[in-house]
């Protein structure tokens, strides 16, 4: 009797270790893109995963391309979502049920054109929209012929189709890397050149330079898809990028089923507006590399990262 | 008939076989050059997965479900394209475009052509698989491709044909046909009476195998002649031959028919000669019957009484049979009343059955026509034969007769089966058992008697009415016969079906004859009742106490018979009677029973009938006894057997007068005698048709003539001459009272034709000699009340 009862709890048992132990040495796939404050916090959180006994690697992919992977299981959680750009992606991943909103930060975020604010002086009317319409000349640099340049990321973004439906007299300059963004920013500022820029918030700039967001007419889902919307009736994108937009994390479908525990302390870490433009701030101001910046990151805010941990399960 | 030329009929069979052989090839090319476009159409789709393998593969990467169905638009418009189909790793399907039954090709292979490719993305520097693409063709698309190739195929093949037909055709013409027509208008003018006009041989131009047939034709020309000539000599032979053996073939066919018209005459005058003195003999042992004898001379006139009647069967056996074999029996068509017909037939064949202890059961539950049209005393010929016969060779046990009928339009299917429980029929024998003169073996004829011809004449009788009988029997277990007649729907159906309804009624059956009761159980119960059946009184008594003794079920009635074995059905019924009087009470007899309706009723019995019955009667006795008289519609017409027997005296006691006229003394005695039992009559007699008129020429007004019995072969003036006369109202006129009046022909004739010559010259009725006392008594009574 006592034999049978042992080998029907084998039975049951050898499963479930064998589970437990490959979902452990199964590494979480975390996504690292191009810019800052996302390479850094993604390795805060890898470095709080493996502090938990999680296997973690860190996958370089590009946007466009992480989003086939969180939905195919090649990749596992990507922990900064924008809404500006990537809401329509998330959604629809979201409403496939490939891909499952892992909870938002408290941090509000806003993807949009930015001036120091030493322009306002030179073009009055700012950041009102129109004011940027009437002194574009102010913008214009070598090779524009006349047109005010706007400084564009390297991500793909409707700012072409924007200039057209405001009928604003500008062309877009699109760096190759997101750093350049701050190259160019450096320059303009250190000979108080007027310049217009993409930025975004949170992001270490508003730490060390002032400026302001252009207000464009407001932001409404209609403006991007009817045309008779908004002050140009004949063109859609008449508007601006959302304002306090949030931020998201996204994990794998299947990553709460397989990492239960991972996937508890990723839905408890919720970061402000400040404490991604500190982690984003030690690499583009100070000068350290990603790893260091998350070390000295985690080493400032013991109290916050702990608390996550402190409510999360235990192996 | 249409002739065809050797030319055609050849050039049919070539061109049937080109044609062939044509559309062979045609088709082996055509298969291939489908083949070949078929792996062609494979190769282009092949060549597809690199055009849109890349795309698709970025689109499923993101799920872009839009992008994909764009990108499937795309390839759709690829005309060898006519379906795509999408599905993930596990075969989910993703997208589809195109044709739902070319999607579907991939199942039903051989209606389509399709390709499979796998979709893939490279990410991170490694292809990943995301599922399978699908791109279907169909045959449409091969046949398109192919159709002007097939078209020019079959036209080439036409062309080909038809220059091959036009060829054949002109040289054929031209070295078969007309050479043969020649020789074939050469033989059209041949005539066999003009051989020697034909001119010379047939002109031979060239040595093929024309010629030689034209110079063999001339030959034979030749050799016909010659047997013309011998066979014009051997025709005028034969026909001398054949004139000599008409004449003498048409001499025996006079000879034949002058034999068979004395068999005739001689038949009619025997029939009439031995009648006459039977007639006498009868008629006057019947009236010295009824003088004073002693208990000798009643029993030696018995026996001579009984010896005349069988000759007399015997004579009318041979006639009947002599007619039918002759062809010569005539059968009536006049309606009757079927239900009045078997209570006749089977309470006379009753009497016999119970005299022997035997029981006769009848079964008429499924004669469904009251009325039919046919001959009636032939019918009843062949049933008195059979059940008789059963009857005379059953020794103990049950005679059973189940009767049914069934309408074939205007036709009436009449079947009757009789079964016994008698001595039974050899194998060897049954075969033999209709043929006239046959018993089945001598000691048949010894213990039974008879003469053989009857079983002979009702074969030939059922057969004469469109019908037939079977027998099945087997040796010391019985005999069943089957007799099915035709029989045809009445002109007028008046006797309309009487519905009985005995819905809730609880019947008790007490009858220790198993089929007796389980035929009238069978007919009761379809009449709505709930029937109880027992074989003995013991039995009886346990049903009914149980019953009496529920609250729902209450025996209503008991149909008791009345001799049980050992047991006496009366004295039960009489004790039932005082125990439970609310129970109605019919007593079953026997036709040897002689019991009184007023003694019954005495003893509390409602009704009695005497067995057998058929299923009508018993239907309206039971309704009697249930409902009362008033509820019966049609009883009046159809008397029921147990009320009161007819009248048999004179209506209205009136004196009535009767004209007798007949030639032969004896005969006259005879009538004279059987009409003595009539009261109230007055008989005149006359010796011939003269004397007859003159009777009524010279009979007061007020003392007239009702009825004429009239003799038909008398001399000076003959019953026929007579009969004219009376209708036409005399030579002058002076009988013009008398033309309506009722005129019944006595005859010794019995041969075909005269009843209806009879009928013909304006006789009211008709009857055969000898004369039946009973059958002349219900006629003239039946006359003078009219």
């Amino acid at each position: 009797m006592y034999y049978h009862r042992a080998f029907l709890l084998l039975f049951v048992l050898i499963p479930m270790i064998c589970n437990g132990a490959i979902n452990q040495h199964e590494p979480i796939k975390i996504i690292l893109n191009n810019w800052t404050s996302q390479i850094v916090l993604s390795q805060v959180t890898g470095e709080l995963l493996a502090s938990q006994g999680f296997k973690v690697e860190f996958v370089d992919s590009s946007v466009s391309d992480q989003w086939g992977g969180l939905a195919h299981g090649i990749l596992h959680l990507q922990m900064e979502v924008w809404e500006g750009t990537m809401s329509d992606k998330f959604n629809h991943m979201v409403n496939t049920g490939r891909v499952v909103d892992a909870g938002t930060h408290s941090a509000k975020t806003r993807e949009e054109w930015w001036y120091p604010s030493y322009v306002e002086k030179v073009c009055p009317g700012l950041p009102d929209w129109k004011a940027l319409g009437r002194c574009a000349a102010l913008f214009s640099r070598n090779g524009s012929q006349g047109k005010g340049v706007y400084i564009a990321g390297p991500w793909e973004k409707p700012d072409a189709a924007r200039i057209r439906a405001l009928n604003l007299n500008f062309t877009t300059l699109a760096v190759k890397k997101g750093d350049d963004l701050w190259v160019q920013l450096k320059a303009a500022v250190e000979s108080q050149m007027p310049i217009v820029l993409f930025n975004w918030t949170p992001n270490w700039v508003e730490s060390r330079y002032d400026g302001k967001f252009i207000e464009f007419p407001k932001y409404a889902p209609e403006c991007e898809t009817d045309p008779a919307w908004g002050v140009n009736s004949k063109f859609v994108y008449d508007c601006g990028n959302p304002k306090d937009g949030w931020l998201k994390k996204a994990v794998w479908a299947q990553f709460e089923k397989k990492w239960p525990c991972a996937f508890t302390i990723v839905k408890k870490i919720s970061l402000s507006n400040n404490q991604i433009a500190e982690a984003a701030a030690y690499v583009d101001v100070d000068g350290l590399s990603h790893t260091e910046a998350a070390k000295r990151w985690m080493l400032n805010n013991r109290s916050i990262w702990q608390s996550w941990l402190a409510a999360s399960c235990t192996k | 008939m249409k002739r065809r030329s050797i030319a055609t009929q050849l050039m049919r069979k070539v061109f049937i076989l080109y044609c062939v052989v044509a559309l062979v090839v045609t088709s082996i090319h055509i298969y291939e050059e489908l083949k070949y476009t078929q792996r062609a159409i494979e190769n282009e789709l092949r060549s597809y997965e690199m055009i849109f393998g890349q795309v698709l593969g970025k689109s499923l990467w993101d799920l872009e479900l839009e992008q994909i169905e764009s990108v499937l638009d795309a390839m759709i418009e690829v005309p060898i394209i006519e379906g795509v189909r999408l599905v993930d790793l596990h075969g989910n399907p993703v997208s589809k475009i195109g044709n739902m039954q070319t999607l579907n090709a991939k199942e039903t292979f051989s209606n389509g052509i399709y390709y499979t490719f796998p979709i893939a993305y490279e990410y991170l520097g490694e292809r990943r698989e995301l599922g399978f693409a699908t791109l279907f063709s169909n045959n449409q698309v091969i046949f398109k491709r192919v159709e002007i190739g097939f078209l020019f195929l079959i036209v080439n093949a036409v062309l080909k044909g038809i220059a091959l037909w036009c060829i054949f055709l002109f040289f054929s013409h031209r070295i078969l046909t007309k050479p043969l027509e020649a020789l074939t208008d050469s033989v059209d003018d041949i005539e066999f009476d003009k051989l020697k006009a034909i001119p010379a041989p047939l002109s031979v131009e060239k040595h093929n195998e024309i010629d030689v047939l034209k110079a063999s034709f001339s030959s034979m020309i030749d050799k016909l002649i010659d047997a013309r000539d011998k066979l014009l000599h051997f025709n005028r032979e034969l026909e001398y031959k054949v004139q000599e053996r008409t004449q003498s073939l048409l001499q025996s066919k006079n000879d034949a028919e002058r034999a068979l018209k004395f068999k005739s005459d001689f038949l009619a005058c025997m029939s009439h000669e031995i009648r006459t003195p039977m007639n006498g003999v009868l008629g006057m042992m019947g009236l010295l019957e009824k003088s004073s004898l002693d208990e000798r001379q009643q029993h030696q006139l018995s026996v001579a009484m009984s010896s005349a009647k069988s000759l007399l069967a015997i004579i009318n056996d041979i006639l009947d049979l002599s007619k039918l074999e002759s062809g010569k029996m005539e059968l009536e068509a006049m309606d009757f009343d079927l239900h009045t017909f078997h209570q006749e037939v089977f309470a006379c064949l009753a009497l016999k059955a119970n005299k022997k202890s035997l029981e006769l059961v009848v079964n008429t539950i499924n004669v469904k026509h009251a009325n039919v049209k046919g001959d009636q005393v032939r019918l009843r010929q062949i049933l008195n034969n059979i059940i008789d016969n059963a009857v005379k060779f059953t020794e103990a046990g049950e005679v059973v007769v189940t009767v049914s009928t069934e309408s074939f339009g205007e036709e009436i299917r009449y079947c009757c089966q009789v079964r016994d429980t008698g001595i039974g029929i050899p194998k060897e024998s049954i075969d033999e058992l209709f043929q006239s003169y046959t018993q089945v073996d001598a000691s048949t004829t010894r213990k039974f008697g008879g003469t053989g011809l009857g079983l002979a004449i009702t074969y030939k009788l059922a057969n004469e009415m469109g019908g037939d009988i079977s027998v099945l029997s087997e040796e010391g277990v019985g005999s069943s016969f089957d007799i099915n007649v035709k029989m045809m729907s009445p002109q007028s159906d008046e006797n309309m079906a009487f519905e009985v309804d005995l819905s809730d009624r609880c019947i008790v059956i007490i009858d220790d004859n198993e089929s007796s009761r389980s035929i009238m159980a069978e007919h009761i119960s379809s009449l709505g009742a709930i029937v109880h059946e027992a074989f003995c009184i013991e039995e009886a008594d346990s049903i009914i106490k149980t019953l009496q003794n529920q609250v729902r079920s209450i025996c209503n009635m008991v149909l008791i018979k009345r001799h049980l074995g050992h047991d006496d059905g009366l004295e039960y019924g009489i004790q039932l009677h005082k125990q439970w009087p609310d129970i109605k009470l019919i007593l079953m007899t026997s036709m040897l029973d002689d019991g009184s309706e007023l003694f019954y009723k005495a003893a509390g019995f409602s009704a009695t009938f005497t067995k057998p019955i058929i299923a009508q009667e018993l239907s309206i006795v039971l309704h009697l006894v249930t409902y009362g008289c008033d509820e019966i519609k049609h009883l009046d017409e159809n008397p029921p057997p147990y009320s009161s027997s007819y009248n048999a005296n004179i209506p209205n006691n009136e004196k009535y007068k009767i004209l007798l006229v007949e030639d032969n003394l004896i005969n006259q005695q005879v009538v004279l005698g059987l009409l003595e039992s009539l009261q109230n009559t007055e008989v005149v007699t006359a010796e011939n048709g003269r004397e007859a008129l003159d009777c009524l020429e010279k009979s007061a007004p007020n003392d007239p003539f009702h009825l004429i019995l009239m003799d038909c072969m008398m001399p000076e003036m003959d019953g026929y001459e007579a009969t004219q006369l009376i209708r036409n109202g005399g030579v002058s006129g002076e009988l013009n009272h008398y033309t309506n009046i009722h005129i019944i022909a006595l005859t010794a004739n019995s041969l075909e034709g005269d009843r209806e010559r009879c009928l013909e010259v304006g006789m009211s009725d008709y009857m055969s000699k000898p004369l039946d006392a009973e059958i002349l008594e219900e006629k003239i009574l039946s006359a003078l009340k009219k």
